[in-house]
């Protein structure tokens, strides 16, 4: 260590120790926190296939069974197997139950986002807007409630259907109404977002305000407007509680619109505290969780395929 | 400053007479009095916030789609008034409008130019095809652009997509073609070209430009008018407002003592 | 709000210029005035010499106004006045060239005998003299009635120089020995006359740079 007798050496060793607390101090502090969350999300999903792999590696069942065999009879014990896993039921309720939603919804969602946004744009953000973000905020059970206790019996009331309102039809309209706001939200900034150039040369060219929606505004929004529906669909398809209130929880395929039926979902959320943990109904049911995971992720890659493209058109 | 013609006359394209333009409160453009021969190019020219991008915008009514705008006074495009005796739509069929930042849609080269047409309500594939080459050479862009007809029109560097938003005019088959600043955004060898474009398109329109750009004016226009403050200063040939002009203001302006 | 400022000072720098210049040509004048009526050698040859500094200051000015256009694109009043300026300073150089000329000739004549000038002489150069003078003025001014006055003024130079001419050649007549010197004094008449047809062509430049006049 050198011996110099001027003021500066103290105060030199003192910034450096400064220079080191401010610069990398928050830099590694920031680092940490992001590889956090990303080891995070990387422990969910390993732990879930660990978990959810069980079925086939524990207890020898094959993945065509899981998907497509509608015989769901697992042994609930921690010694017993041998049980049918077969979540067919529950698959096609989700998927069916979604699809109908979407179907429901997707015009309404898409109509009333060009509504709020180039029809009527002021009333659109005064009015429109706040309505649908408090729709964001009810919470699941709400809608649950309401379904429960206004749209199943209005069902029953309507069509008498043998097994009361529960029904694939209530769930779908309890999904659409709780995604109608993420797609419209998601489709509306898409609209807005359109560059105002393109409105500019459509209408210096003599066309209508509906040619100029039609022809080039919703088609330049489309990868946005997909984006909002795919959004809204991942949301439906992981809806547990509001739909476990209305589907009626049957296990067994919908005759029709108006049977009811169970999902992945409500399944893994009614029976899985009730199993026994490493038991081949549990195990199963963690698989049931994996394929949700899956879909989730397989959805989120769609996403990005369609910005992805949207990006490299306008590159 | 020129006399206003009789609206009979036929080299005339459009008269303008008394024109006031308000923005709510605002008066925007004062008293505007000037005519738009057939065939010429006319250029606009003035400070920023002048008026002339305004009043460019009130010759295809494209002000109509601001919220708070007021027009007074007329404006004849071949002796009909084109606020009360026309619809909107079926002018900027007739009066076309090309913009500063080059605009094509997020489509392909062909649905660009054949999207004219096909609002029009044509369909029948042969005579789109036709409609769209026939554009794009009156636009002088067919040779660069006809073996990627169906690839996207975002592709093309931003000379060429100015004069495929030219060719999108064209196929229209309009008689008036508006450029606000058709060539601010672009390098000095696309300018040219465009500019080259304009010269061959006054022989079968009648152009009206608005430029910054003061060579640009006296190398393209036949006509030049000068606005300062929503006034119009001076109206005169290119080459005599630019030689010698009879309005100070005028003289200090394109000398660059003001800007 | 003023903008261009380096272009603005650039043009008062191009008027400068070409005052400087008018006042060498003015004195050129004056001096070859004094030569011509005494016959004086050693003001000849200060004019001679005296020659290529204007030559000089000639082409620097035409090199920058080539320069100025290519830089700054002048329009309107600044391009009437550089253009105009371009064509201004070649007739000055003229103006200029004919005073050597005439020096060259008094040389010529201080060798020989001497002789009587035509008596037009006088007040040909008089009335030259308050040509360019005005004209230079109306240069300064812009004073249009005073310029289209140079170039009426030109008439009386014309018919001074016709008798001057007249004269010459009937001394000719009279005493042929004396041809040599006559010759010189055909020639400095001419030159005394171009003199004034040169400054005609400047003043003629003068409504064009005020009011954009161009009359062909």
């Amino acid at each position: 260590m050198s011996t110099h007798k001027t003021g500066t050496l103290p105060s030199a060793k003192q910034s450096a120790f400064q220079k080191f607390k401010n610069e990398y101090f928050w830099r590694y502090l920031i680092i940490t926190c992001g590889l956090f969350i990303i080891l995070l999300t990387l422990g969910i999903g390993f732990f879930l296939v660990v978990k959810g792999s069980g079925t086939f590696t524990e207890f020898h069942h094959s993945v065509w069974e899981f998907l497509f065999s509608s015989d769901w009879s697992p042994m609930d014990s921690t010694t017993e197997s041998g049980g049918g896993v077969g979540a067919a039921i529950y698959i096609f309720g989700s998927i069916s139950t979604c699809t109908l939603a979407l179907l429901f919804v997707a015009p309404f969602s898409i109509t009333s986002a060009i509504l709020m946004t180039e029809i009527a744009p002021n009333s659109g953000t005064k009015i429109f807007q706040p309505a649908i973000e408090i729709f964001v905020g009810i919470p699941s059970v709400v809608y649950g409630w309401i379904g429960l206790t206004v749209l199943v019996p209005f069902i029953k009331h309507l069509f008498h259907p043998k097994m009361g309102g529960y029904s694939v039809l209530a769930a779908s309209i309890v999904l659409a109404v709780m995604i109608f706001p993420t797609i419209t939200t998601v489709a509306a900034d898409a609209i807005r977002s359109v560059s105002s150039d393109y409105r500019k040369a459509a209408y210096g060219m003599g066309s209508t305000r509906w040619q100029v929606i039609y022809k080039v505004i919703i088609p330049a929004a489309t990868p946005g407007i997909l984006t909002g529906v795919i959004l809204g669909l991942a949301r439906a398809f992981g809806e547990a509680l509001a739909v476990a209130m209305v589907i009626g929880k049957t296990r067994a395929f919908p005759a029709n619109i108006l049977s009811p039926t169970n999902n992945l979902t409500a399944a893994i959320a009614s029976d899985m505290g009730n199993s026994a943990t490493g038991g081949e109904q549990n195990m199963a049911l963690w698989t049931m969780a994996l394929l949700l995971f899956i879909i989730s992720i397989f959805f989120i890659f769609l996403i990005h395929i369609i910005s992805g493209k949207e990006k490299k058109k306008h590159a | 400053m020129t006399d206003i013609h009789a609206k009979e006359q036929t080299n005339i394209k459009f008269t303008v007479e008394s024109l006031n333009l308000f923005y709510g409160d605002f008066q925007a453009l004062n008293d505007i009095n000037l005519t738009i021969e057939k065939n010429e190019i006319t250029a606009l020219i003035g400070p920023s916030g002048c008026g002339k991008s305004t009043f460019l915008k009130t010759l295809n009514r494209m002000n109509d789609l601001e919220p708070n705008v007021t027009i007074n006074g007329n404006i004849y495009l071949d002796s009909v008034d084109v606020n009360k005796d026309m619809d909107a739509i079926e002018l900027r069929k007739r009066v076309s409008m090309v913009f500063q930042q080059p605009n094509p849609f997020p489509k392909s080269v062909y649905d660009n130019v054949a999207y004219g047409p096909r609002i029009n309500g044509i369909r029948k594939k042969t005579q789109l095809d036709e409609i769209v080459e026939r554009s794009l050479k009156q636009a002088a862009i067919w040779d660069e652009v006809k073996d990627r007809l169906h690839k996207s029109a975002l592709g093309l560097s931003g000379g060429q997509q100015q004069r495929l938003c030219i060719a999108r005019t064209l196929a229209l088959e309009p008689e008036v073609i508006l450029m606000d600043e058709p060539t601010s955004a672009l390098d000095p060898i696309s300018t040219m070209k465009i500019e080259d474009l304009a010269s061959e398109l006054k022989k079968n329109y009648t152009i009206v430009i608005v430029t910054h750009n003061m060579q640009q004016a006296s190398r393209i226009s036949d006509k030049t008018a000068f606005f300062l403050l929503g006034n119009l200063v001076e109206f005169d040939t290119t080459i005599t407002l630019f030689s010698q002009p009879s309005d100070k203001r005028t003289e200090e302006y394109i000398t660059g003592r003001f800007g | 709000m003023s903008t261009r400022i380096q272009y603005m000072k650039e043009l008062e720098k191009l008027n400068h210029d070409v005052l400087e210049m008018s006042t060498e040509i003015t004195e050129a004048i004056e001096v070859m005035s004094l030569a011509l009526e005494s016959c004086d050698t050693k003001l000849s040859m200060q004019l001679i010499e005296g020659d290529d500094v204007i030559d000089h200051m000639e082409r620097s000015i035409e090199k920058y106004c080539i320069d100025l256009v290519v830089k700054e694109a002048p329009i309107a009043s600044d391009w009437r006045r550089i253009a105009s300026i371009m064509r201004i300073v070649s007739d000055l150089e003229r103006i200029a060239d004919h005073c050597s000329d005439i020096a060259g000739y008094v040389l010529k004549l201080s060798k020989g005998k001497p002789v009587i000038p035509p008596f037009q002489f006088g007040e040909m150069i008089q009335i030259m003299k308050s040509m360019v003078t005005d004209t230079i003025t109306s240069f300064i001014t812009l004073d249009i009635p005073m310029a289209l006055d140079v170039v009426e003024r030109d008439e009386f130079v014309d018919q001074l120089f016709t008798a001057a001419m007249d004269e010459i050649c009937d001394k000719v007549k009279e005493s042929p020995l004396d041809i040599d010197q006559y010759a010189s004094y055909i020639l400095i008449n001419k030159y005394i006359e171009r003199m004034a047809d040169h400054a005609v062509n400047v003043a003629k430049w003068i409504p064009y740079i005020a009011s954009g006049e161009y009359k062909i």
